[in-house]
């Protein structure tokens, strides 16, 4: 009895060791597994976070070809089968490229190169009636880049046209590369060559150009205030002083000594555009030498001034107005092309300004999205200071005032591509009165790229 | 002159004074005149291209400017869209619907705010892509809720 009762005992301690053991094993093994899952899950959590970041950075924006470069790097790009490369200073640089392929078809009459108001002849014998002329020179090539920096983005632009020196119809039609506009923007400043803050800033929507053009495209420094709905620019420009002499010649003294001053103000109402220019001149000459060779033995300078008011005003749907006002005493070369100086020298060396004013107005109506057409009219005059003019000079080449009516027809056929055709008809009196009168019309087709 | 330029500042004034007072019209008439000021303002982003005197720098800042417009017109038109009573949305819209019209508008918000960012930014090479998603919003909920 007593043995089987040890027996018992000792069958009851075995089995509960085996229970304890199994359990502790079993408890043991239940960690390990428990380790392994929270391994396995941090590891998969790293995982996801190096995958995330990849994506993230892969999807973080960056221009094309610093991203080619750096995939090029990474050897995600095939094996190089290109032969050359383009590398920018920065990899946040962005580089565009673009242009304007045009082709304008002229047939002018009487026979002249263009609508300006120094084309237009006034003599009894104005040349013959018409010549068709295709003329491609006017297409641009231009290269911008944006880059970001703690000032905000530079942004750079060098554009050019064709319209260099001209080459002959008889075989190759050449034409010589011109820069139009080569400047930096960073911050609120603009730096290098553009377009003049005294240019009319709303213009007319025509092919030919308005024969009161304010326009000039000259080297400058300009600060600019950006803001919503109104901004503001201060503008120091390259100056040219350009003076009626006594012989009825246009001179250029080249002794500027001061830039021209110029402030704008940009207004973005609902329900238009606004733009507003006023500038100052030091007008300057220093022994100047005369078209006829003669040297001045003096020195004389005068303060000019000019106003140039644009405006867009919306009319019915897409249809708007558009008129523009030009003044100034000594505004000269800005306006019509250098039709007109900004004074006058007499034999003394003796400078006088005079007042030369402009404007137009034209209304553009839209038939659908994709034809408008739009009818204008511009006029330019001056009140030449005559009495510095010798009684002798040709009073032929001394532009009175010159005017202009333009009508036309703009389609486009697809986005960023315009066919046109205008017609004008301008008209130039100089200060003998005689008169001339031009018939121009054109055909305009143009893609941009 | 000094005449000349005093009549075209009046003659400025007469014709802002002409615009329409939007205060005056509903939340749907709103959303109408709206809806054809941002057309307008669409077509005015397609013609920068071809101002002849600009240069490529300054279309750009045409284009800026048009777009931060564009921006704050729809960031506008959703808050409008947001005023107009639920009963006067439309007779047969069941709350589904209702949910979806607000992601529109949620998501016309987020496009407004995305084209205002790549405007001051100057990446004026996503705009296009952009408006059309901007686009894309409009016409699937006209699409969905103009007939009722």
């Amino acid at each position: 009895m007593k043995t089987n009762t040890i027996k018992f005992f000792a069958l009851i301690v075995i089995c509960t060791n085996l229970y304890a053991s199994d359990e502790i094993e079993i408890r043991e093994l239940k960690n390990e597994v428990k380790n392994l899952l929270e391994r396995i899950e941090a590891l998969e959590k790293r995982a996801q976070l190096k995958t995330k970041s990849k994506v993230d950075e892969e999807k973080k924006e960056k221009p094309k070809i610093a991203q080619y470069i750096l995939d090029d790097a990474s050897g995600i790009n095939p094996p190089i089968k290109q032969k050359g490369s383009l590398e920018l200073k920065s990899a946040d640089t962005v580089l565009s490229i673009g242009g304007r392929i045009q082709l304008d078809t002229h047939y002018l009459w009487p026979e002249v190169s263009s609508h300006k108001v120094n084309s237009i002849p006034v003599t009894s014998n104005p040349g013959e009636n018409g010549q068709i002329k295709f003329d491609s020179s006017y297409s641009r090539l231009w290269a911008k880049t944006r880059t970001p920096s703690k000032y905000g983005p530079i942004r750079t632009l060098i554009e050019t046209d064709f319209y260099g020196t001209a080459g002959t119809e008889i075989n190759t039609n050449s034409s010589g590369l011109r820069l139009r506009h080569a400047y930096v923007q960073a911050g609120n400043w603009t730096v290098g060559q553009t377009n003049s803050a005294f240019n009319t800033y709303v213009t007319l929507d025509i092919l030919y150009l308005a024969i009161n053009d304010v326009l000039a495209r000259q080297p400058l420094i300009r600060y600019s205030i950006e803001g919503k709905k109104i901004s503001y620019d201060i503008s120091l420009e390259q100056p040219e002083t350009t003076l009626l002499d006594p012989d009825g010649e246009i001179i250029t003294p080249k002794d500027d000594v001061a830039p021209d001053v110029i402030a704008r103000m940009r207004y973005y109402p609902t329900w238009g555009e606004v733009g507003f220019s006023v500038m100052g001149r030091y007008i300057n000459q220093d022994h100047a030498q005369l078209s006829d060779g003669t040297m001045l033995n003096n020195r004389d300078s005068a303060i000019g001034w000019a106003t140039n008011l644009s405006t867009k005003v919306k009319t019915d749907g897409l249809d708007d107005i558009r008129f523009a006002l030009h003044y100034g005493v000594g505004l000269g070369r800005y306006i019509a092309y250098n039709a007109y100086s900004a004074g006058s020298v007499d034999a003394s060396g003796n400078i006088k300004l005079q007042p030369t004013y402009g404007g137009n107005i034209g209304y553009r109506h839209w038939w659908n999205k994709k034809l408008r057409s739009t009818i204008s009219f511009s006029y330019t005059g001056t009140d030449n200071n005559l009495e510095a003019v010798n009684s002798s000079a040709n009073f032929d080449s001394i532009n009175k005032e010159a005017y202009s009516s333009q009508i036309n027809l703009l389609w486009i056929p697809l986005p960023n591509a315009l066919i046109g055709i205008e017609y004008a008809k301008a008209k130039r009196k100089v200060q003998s009165n005689k008169e001339g009168d031009l018939d121009a019309t054109m055909l305009r087709m143009r893609y941009d790229f | 002159m000094i005449v000349k330029v005093i009549f075209l500042n009046v003659l400025l004034l007469v014709f802002s004074a002409c615009t329409i007072n939007q205060d005056s019209l509903n939340s749907i008439e709103k959303h109408t005149v709206q809806s054809n000021e941002l057309r307008i303002l669409m077509h005015e982003l397609d013609m920068v291209v071809y101002d002849r005197y600009k240069s490529e720098l300054e279309r750009d800042d045409m284009r800026r400017r048009y777009a931060i417009t564009l921006a704050d017109n729809i960031k506008e038109l959703t808050e409008n869209i947001n005023n107009i009573p639920e009963d006067k949305l439309g007779q047969n819209i069941n709350k589904t619907d209702m949910k979806i019209f607000y992601t529109y508008l949620k998501e016309l918000y987020k496009n407004a705010n995305e084209i205002d960012l790549i405007a001051q930014n100057y990446e004026l090479e996503k705009l296009d892509s952009k408006i059309a998603d901007m686009k894309s919003v409009c016409n699937n909920c006209h699409l969905k809720f103009r007939s009722n």
